[in-house]
């Protein structure tokens, strides 16, 4: 046996992120490793980093010793690295077994050799137990089938070192099991080694031998799974508790103690296709509601959904009044705003600070009738001052401000029509600390008279403002913190373990 | 799993001539002859003649249809087409070449003019409508240059194998023949799987190991070579160089690869449906000079009919 792999002091920041830092580890084959961590662990940039996808800043890869040139997905290919990305890596417009085949076609004087080709993906698809029509546009797949797909195309290489990233998302229970007999199979017949991410942990636990531990990008440890017990894994996953939080104490507001019985907005069994499962939760004046859990888990969606972004079963009702939200348009008409982390969505950059916030000041008047510049001005500046979005003027192109108060002021103009309810969508993920700290605490002020849901991908920076957190898992909701329970520690056990602790 | 095997192999072929598409087109073609017919029934007698004029459309449909499904768009096939003319017949002109080398440069140009356009967008990684909008004047502006007016003629023995055929079989058959031949060896290519990967998912088709950048410059040069084939029947059958020849051809080259399937989008589009619709579209054409449309206003009324035909093609296709 003995090392056949080793990631020597891989590094990559985006920007001033770091997303993987000083990564170093050994890989034997035949083995399978469990790789796990919390959001913006660094889990799938890892990845990109060995297949080729992305350039470390810092360190390199060896195999038996030899330093490996991997410059693109087609040099790691050579080494026999693969693997199944979470996104997929699907071409639409080619049948399913052109996607198997991409770039390993058998040809016969430069011809596609179809004959050749069918046989041995036929005879593949057969051992893994797979029937999905070979001739079928991959963009008429349903996801499921994409998903074996994306894993068959890895599994066809034949590799060496194999990466599944999220494999196991869109699979059913039984497809989940074949999934995890065939790995145990490649790794004791091919001696293959097996990086696998879930964000299932009992899944990590059942097929994986090691479990690579990362957090904040870097690596905590490497854990025996015979040997240790899932609170183990998942409290190095964790890790201590933050200086600055570890003296929180829970101060119940007194906004909140106002909230009386009914709700601003009331959502009840909503769902959005596979992605948010039958959700209720009321929110009441004044009180901010916090959104945790792993990425990917329907926190998005549900924000969206509420917004008329997606369309959705189930019922929301306002102050009491059933209402159906069909767009945007309708959503803003009932005093709902959503605001998202993804200020390229948000934000028009080419376009001034003062017509970025002022956008929907006029909404309702009539596409007729002259823009108001004077009223729009004033109304930036008053939003400037308030949100203290640092700027030369409000003229200035969106396109000179930094993350943080471009993020700002997408906020700005939310609150231009004092709403109701207000969406956050992780709004604080590519925003720098000082940032931070005045959009949460702009949040806080602005709570009184409205129901806010906040979705956060780290937790912790909400605690100092939120009144409950929900955990999401797999699209239902499944625990409320509220009170002294409010603590980074025991949300993210809960996030992690989902429906298994 | 034997007859399982066979079912699949015939799905497979179905898929790649793309068959839904090509019958689509097929019925177009047939459809504006048939109508023409019934206007004027003496097309018949002239049948050849206009579809040989349907070969360098047919060619440059292939040129932007391969453009197409690598995802880019090629505005230059027409102004390419016009150079490769010109140039090929002032050689000729005034600096004798007169053999097979009169061939040769055809090609040589389109070549050249497909490589241009295959550095700037591929490896320069210029937005290829831009790009190709620019070399478009550029090439246009060279052509003016080069020869201000129509000149002629052309070597006889050229002007001859339009008149006569090659060993008895007449140009056109010749001219189609080549454009289905030579599409059918690309499409059944291996590196025309990676053409269709590279316009439908850049970011797969990358993580598959394929040079997506490179896909692209080969895709120019192809382009270049259908354009330079274009420019070969185009100087038959006009017989002289003229430098304002190609610019119409552009627009209507497009539409004939997006009947053939093509989106801007990329990923999609057939060869046979494109060289079917670049024969129907020639023929309407000529349908609109049988309704007596007069010659000053043929201009106008064909290019709304295009124009509309291309509304109502994007129209079917907007329900997918």
């Amino acid at each position: 046996m003995g090392e056949m792999w080793r990631l020597e002091g891989l590094t990559k920041s985006f920007g001033p992120i770091k997303a993987v830092e000083d990564f170093t580890c050994s890989l034997e084959e035949g083995r399978i490793y469990g790789l796990v961590g919390g959001n913006g662990a660094g889990k799938s940039t890892l990845v990109r980093l060995v297949t080729g996808v992305l350039k470390p800043d810092r360190g390199r890869i060896l195999k038996e010793g030899k330093e490996l040139v991997i410059r693109s997905p087609k040099d790691a290919r050579r080494y026999g690295i693969a693997a199944a990305y979470q996104e997929f890596s699907l071409v639409p417009d080619l049948p399913v077994i052109n996607n198997l085949l991409l770039n390993i076609e058998p040809t016969k004087l430069g011809f596609i050799d179809i004959d050749r080709m069918i046989y041995k993906v036929a005879e593949f698809m057969d051992k893994l137990g797979v029937n999905i029509p070979l001739d079928k546009l991959v963009r008429e797949l349903s996801p499921s089938e994409k998903q074996v797909v994306e894993i068959a195309k890895s599994l066809i290489l034949e590799p060496q070192l194999l990466f599944l990233d999220e494999p196991t998302n869109y699979l059913s229970e039984e497809q989940r099991e074949e999934l995890f007999k065939t790995m145990i199979e490649i790794k004791n017949n091919a001696r293959t080694t097996i990086v696998f991410i879930s964000h299932r942990i009992e899944e990590v636990f059942r097929v994986s031998d090691q479990a690579i531990v990362l957090r904040n990008g870097r690596l905590v440890d490497i854990y025996d799974l015979g040997k240790v017990s899932m609170d183990e894994v998942v409290k190095a996953m964790v890790g201590e508790l933050a200086e600055e939080f570890r003296g929180y104490k829970y101060v119940p507001k007194a906004a909140v103690e106002a909230v009386s019985g009914k709700p601003v907005i009331s959502v009840r069994n909503l769902s959005v296709n596979d992605k948010v499962k039958d959700v209720s939760l009321d929110v009441g004046r004044g009180e901010i509601v916090g959104l945790a859990g792993l990425l990917g888990q329907g926190q998005s969606e549900f924000l969206r959904a509420i917004y008329g972004l997606l369309p959705y079963e189930g019922a929301i009702s306002l102050e009491g009044r059933d209402v159906k939200i069909n767009s945007p348009r309708d959503a803003l008409k009932h005093g709902i705003v959503y605001v998202s982390g993804d200020t390229l969505e948000g934000v028009f950059l080419l376009r001034s600070i003062r017509e970025n916030i002022s956008l929907i000041l006029n909404l309702w008047r009539g596409l007729h009738k002259p823009v108001l510049s004077k009223l729009e001005k004033e109304h930036a500046v008053k939003m400037i001052k308030k949100l203290n979005i640092a700027c030369r003027d409000p003229d200035q192109p969106v396109l000179y401000l930094s993350g943080g108060n471009r993020q700002k002021v997408y906020l700005a103009r939310g609150l231009t029509v004092n709403p109701k309810v207000l969406l956050l969508d992780d709004p604080l993920k590519g925003v720098d600390i000082r940032a931070k700290k005045e959009i949460l605490n702009i949040v806080k002020e602005l709570a009184g008279d409205k129901a806010v849901l906040f979705f956060s991908s780290d937790i912790k920076e909400l605690l100092p403002i939120v009144d409950r957190v929900l955990v999401f898992f797999e699209g239902r909701i499944i625990r409320e913190f509220k009170g002294e329970e409010l603590r980074e520690d025991l949300i993210m056990e809960a996030s992690i373990k989902g429906t298994a602790g | 799993m034997i007859s399982n095997m066979k079912n699949t192999k015939l799905q497979l072929i179905k898929e790649y001539i793309n068959l839904k598409i090509m019958l689509t087109s097929i019925g177009f073609m047939l459809g504006i002859i048939i109508l023409n017919v019934i206007v004027n029934p003496r097309t018949l007698m002239y049948i050849d003649s206009i579809t040989l004029l349907a070969v360098p459309l047919a060619f440059l449909g292939l040129a932007e249809l391969i453009v197409l499904v690598t995802g880019e768009v090629d505005m230059s096939v027409g102004a390419g087409l016009t150079l490769a003319n010109v140039v090929s017949v002032y050689a000729y002109l005034y600096h004798g070449i007169g053999d097979y080398r009169f061939i040769l440069l055809h090609l040589i140009i389109g070549l050249a003019v497909g490589i241009v356009n295959g550095i700037i967008v591929g490896l320069l990684r210029v937005n290829s409508f831009l790009g190709t909008l620019a070399t478009s004047s550029i090439w246009s502006g060279l052509a003016l240059v080069i020869l201000n007016k129509p000149e002629g003629p052309i070597p006889n023995w050229y002007y001859r194998l339009f008149m006569d055929g090659l060993w008895g079989i007449p140009m056109v058959i010749i001219g189609l023949l080549a454009s289905l031949l030579i599409w059918l060896y690309f499409r059944f290519n291996k590196i025309s799987l990676h053409f269709y990967a590279s316009g439908s998912n850049p970011y797969s088709a990358f993580i598959a190991g394929i040079n997506v950048n490179l896909i692209k410059f080969i895709a120019f040069t192809l382009n270049g070579l259908f354009v330079g084939l274009a420019a070969l029947f185009m100087t038959g059958i006009i017989a002289s160089g003229d430098p304002k020849i190609g610019i119409p051809y552009t627009l209507t080259a497009i539409l004939a690869a997006i009947i053939g399937g093509a989106r801007f989008t990329g990923g999609v589009g057939d060869g046979v449906a494109t060289i079917c619709a670049a024969i129907g579209l020639t023929f309407m054409r000529n349908l609109i000079f049988s309704l007596g449309v007069p010659f000053y206003q043929q201009d106008l009324v064909y290019s709304a009919v295009v124009l509309g035909l291309l509304a109502v093609v994007m129209y079917l296709r907007g329900g997918r």
